[in-house]
């Protein structure tokens, strides 16, 4: 009987595993749902944090509730790709709340009293400020490391400059790879395309919450991402756009957007990458 | 636009919104954002405020420099 038993539960185990087999996350990516916005934490089986933008000030709570539930305060470190509100409005309450070691942004100008009042926090907390610089990059342990691909040098000259100056970076590890381009826009993406930046990568964090004026098809195709994330609103009729959307379905890369899906989880191990979201938490490997 | 300023007329204050009038064009503008002192038949000035552009910039300036003292540069091991 007993062995039959071992029988039977041998043969469990087995089915399962040809199921689902077990790949080790190496790093996770948290794209946290903060309605419109960006919040993007990454965390690697080495202990190692880092926020990419902490949403617009009401989403403080939600971003807050994300680092505490990965137990990560304080975080190593706070990356900012641009300087607009929705983007880091919520990152003077991390810094209160949960502290940083280290901050890092780009030098573009956009003085606005919200991105004072931040630096006096990072004064008042003692955090030292590190320049993005295109070509730095940010090793997290466990075989994942940022590079920074942007912002673009010399400066993007434009009416709307902040987004097209955003500090775009892609997270690999070993085959498993994520583009996070903040609000980049087309003038960046050209940007990118014609300094033969590796942008190749298996996920792509959409830019610019899926705006018109975002991912081309000439981006797109260089990218040829297999999952496409929009951080989003919901109900926002605008993002992503119809146009965006439609360049994206053409591309064939799976769409998934955090006004749907709540928060969405990516799970890089050195061969792929596998997700879930907050509203499917059934894991999918991605082909 | 080439004015260095632009004139809006108060046209109609509704609830939240005072609709303002540039030349025949009708905008919506929040109440919130009119000076304590207007109302329907005020006229608003729009410009560019140099000089807190100057002052705000300048502040972020000298507190990112003093923040980046310590950025060794090159890659980042965390």
């Amino acid at each position: 009987m007993q062995a039959l038993l071992a029988l039977v539960l041998c043969l469990a185990c087995a089915r399962s595993s040809l199921a689902e087999p077990p790949h080790s996350a190496s790093a996770v990516v948290d794209i946290i749902a903060v309605g419109h916005g960006d919040s993007i934490l990454i965390t690697t089986a080495a202990g190692k944090s880092l926020l990419i933008d902490g949403g617009d000030t009401d989403a403080a709570p939600a971003v807050l509730a994300a680092l505490r539930s990965r137990a990560v305060c304080p975080l190593d470190m706070i990356l900012l790709t641009h300087r607009h509100k929705d983007h880091l409005g919520g990152l003077r309450r991390v810094i209160e709340e949960c502290g940083a070691r280290q901050f890092m942004d780009s030098g573009f100008r956009h003085d606005s009293e919200i991105y004072l009042r931040l630096l006096e926090s990072l004064e008042k907390h003692g955090i030292p400020l590190r320049q993005a610089e295109a070509g730095r990059q940010i090793d997290l342990g466990s075989g994942a490391v940022l590079t920074l691909l942007g912002p673009p040098q010399p400066s993007i000259e434009a009416h709307d400059a902040a987004n097209a100056n955003s500090v775009v970076s892609r997270l690999t590890v070993e085959k498993s790879s994520v583009l996070l381009v903040g609000d980049a826009d087309f003038a960046e993406e050209h940007w990118l395309m014609s300094r033969g930046s590796r942008l190749r990568s298996t996920v792509l964090k959409v830019g610019h919450h899926g705006s018109r004026t975002s991912s081309s098809s000439d981006f797109l195709r260089d990218v040829a991402p297999r999952l496409a994330v929009i951080s989003n609103k919901p109900n926002d009729a605008k993002h992503p756009h119809p146009e965006t959307d439609a360049r994206l379905h053409d591309s064939k890369a799976r769409i998934l957007e955090t006004a749907k899906e709540g928060t969405i989880h990516l799970e890089l191990d050195p061969e792929g990458v596998t997700f879930h979201t907050a509203n499917h938490p059934q894991k999918v490997r991605l082909p | 636009m080439t004015e260095e300023a632009v004139l809006l007329f108060i046209d109609a204050i509704e609830d939240d919104e005072a609709l303002v009038l540039l030349g025949e064009k009708r905008f919506g503008f929040p109440r919130a954002l009119l000076p304590a002192s207007a109302k329907e038949g005020s006229w608003l000035r729009l410009s560019v405020d140099s000089a807190q552009q100057a002052k705000v910039g300048e502040e972020i300036e000298a507190r990112r420099a003093r923040l980046l003292r310590d950025d060794p540069g090159g890659n980042i091991k965390l």
